[in-house]
């Protein structure tokens, strides 16, 4: 899975040494806590798109005020927001989503 | 000096807490690796420079101390990107308010329990007028005014929760953690940790606020001029009126009583532990309003 972040998978800290497979890879957080936060956060995207595997997720935001976030899969996409607590997701938003044509409708990129 | 994740007592000051933290962040222990990555950094750093850090963080030579509180707690929740209740608070839906109000509902009633905590442990003449005056604002009214917490219940009448389904609610967990937090501190510990745990927070409402840097108020005030219900905008004026005062008196009391018992450092640490307990407890606001708005 493509990531933007080379820190935690979740906050992009580099505190911490804390190692889970998430969707067959093993990855890099913090704490306990941001991992709960990913994989629960992975799960929602999955359930809500019925994808199977997810090959990219930009994560932007923090704790408080909540994520914003892209994920694709094959030639499809997905711009959502989300907002954890203690690991538990409290909320989550589809803002958009599609199929890629060109260029990923990811808003940083335009 | 006060472990401000943990609460763990720490025999010596910066130096001692850096060694701290680094081991809990070795260890991946979330409280810790959590708070420093939201109020010192998310970059991993030696222990001299997160001792550094650390002091830097803490000090409060500039200003004083009330006004180093005041600082930080603009930081945490009015800045450009605010606390996610404050950025509701600007024009708040009424799902929002009646999350406010139960939520709410249940911290006043620790608060007063935290008052009488506090007045039954400290000697001070001027902090025990200090907390019967607040008790007495809460509980009874002052004047002509209603009492806050009837202000409150009466908000969300206006809104169409009724009182009883307030009073017999439960606190959503964010909450319970905050009032089981506020209760053990004004109970177990020192009668000025609790002073600071509780009254730190009533800059929530404090209209000064911009004063110390902060980008939002507590909520628009145009929210008084609007159409909001009468009983919210009672309820919103006197909180907003009264919390000035409170935050501020309560806070030179702080500061005098730190310094004369040289506890600063502690107070810190307590200030510090209150605030992340009091931002969980905004997003349980939050949260109660928006299974008010699927429910309702």
């Amino acid at each position: 899975m493509k990531r933007n972040y080379e820190g935690c998978a979740l906050c992009d800290a580099t505190w911490g040494d804390y190692w889970r497979v998430v969707d067959g890879e093993n990855m890099f957080f913090c704490c306990s806590i941001c991992a709960d936060a990913f994989e629960n956060m992975v799960n929602e995207v999955k359930k809500v798109t019925g994808w199977d595997r997810i090959d990219e997720i930009k994560i932007e935001g923090n704790y408080s005020a909540g994520r914003d976030c892209f994920a694709s899969s094959g030639n499809e996409y997905v711009n959502y927001f989300f907002r954890h607590e203690d690991g538990r997701i409290t909320e989550f938003k589809i803002k958009e989503q599609g199929q890629f044509r060109n260029q990923p409708k990811d808003p940083r990129n335009r | 000096m006060i472990c401000p994740a943990c609460e763990e007592n720490i025999s010596g000051e910066f130096a001692e807490l850096s060694y701290h933290f680094h081991r809990e962040a070795e260890r991946s222990n979330a409280k810790h690796v959590m708070w420093l990555n939201r109020n010192i950094t998310k970059e991993k750093r030696d222990k001299e420079k997160l001792e550094r850090m650390l002091r830097e963080f803490y000090d409060f030579s500039d200003s004083g101390l009330a006004n180093w509180i005041r600082k930080r707690f603009v930081e945490k929740f009015f800045s450009a990107q605010p606390h996610p209740f404050i950025a509701e608070m600007q024009n708040p839906s009424k799902y929002t308010l009646m999350g406010y109000v139960t939520e709410h509902y249940h911290f006043l009633r620790q608060w007063v329990k935290s008052c009488a905590f506090i007045i039954a442990k400290s000697d001070s003449y001027d902090v025990q007028i200090y907390e019967m005056r607040n008790i007495s604002e809460e509980y009874f009214g002052q004047g002509k005014e209603r009492p806050h917490i009837d202000l409150l219940l009466r908000m969300g009448e206006s809104l169409g929760l009724p009182r009883d389904r307030v009073l017999t609610s439960s606190p959503l967990p964010a909450t319970r953690r905050g009032i089981n937090f506020w209760n053990r501190v004004c109970r177990d510990r020192h009668w000025l940790l609790g002073m600071v745990s509780m009254h730190s927070l009533e800059l929530i409402a404090d209209r000064n606020v911009k004063k110390y840097g902060a980008s939002f108020s507590y909520f628009d005030p145009k929210i008084l001029d609007g159409d909001a219900t009468p009983e919210t905008k009672d309820f919103l004026r006197a909180g907003y009126e009264a919390d000035v005062y409170h935050s501020s008196d309560a806070l030179n009391l702080v500061e005098k009583y730190a310094e004369e018992l040289k506890m600063e450092r502690d107070v810190q640490s307590y200030f510090l532990l209150s605030e992340d307990k009091f931002s969980d407890y905004l997003n349980a606001r939050l949260e109660r309003g928006r299974l008010y708005e699927k429910e309702l």
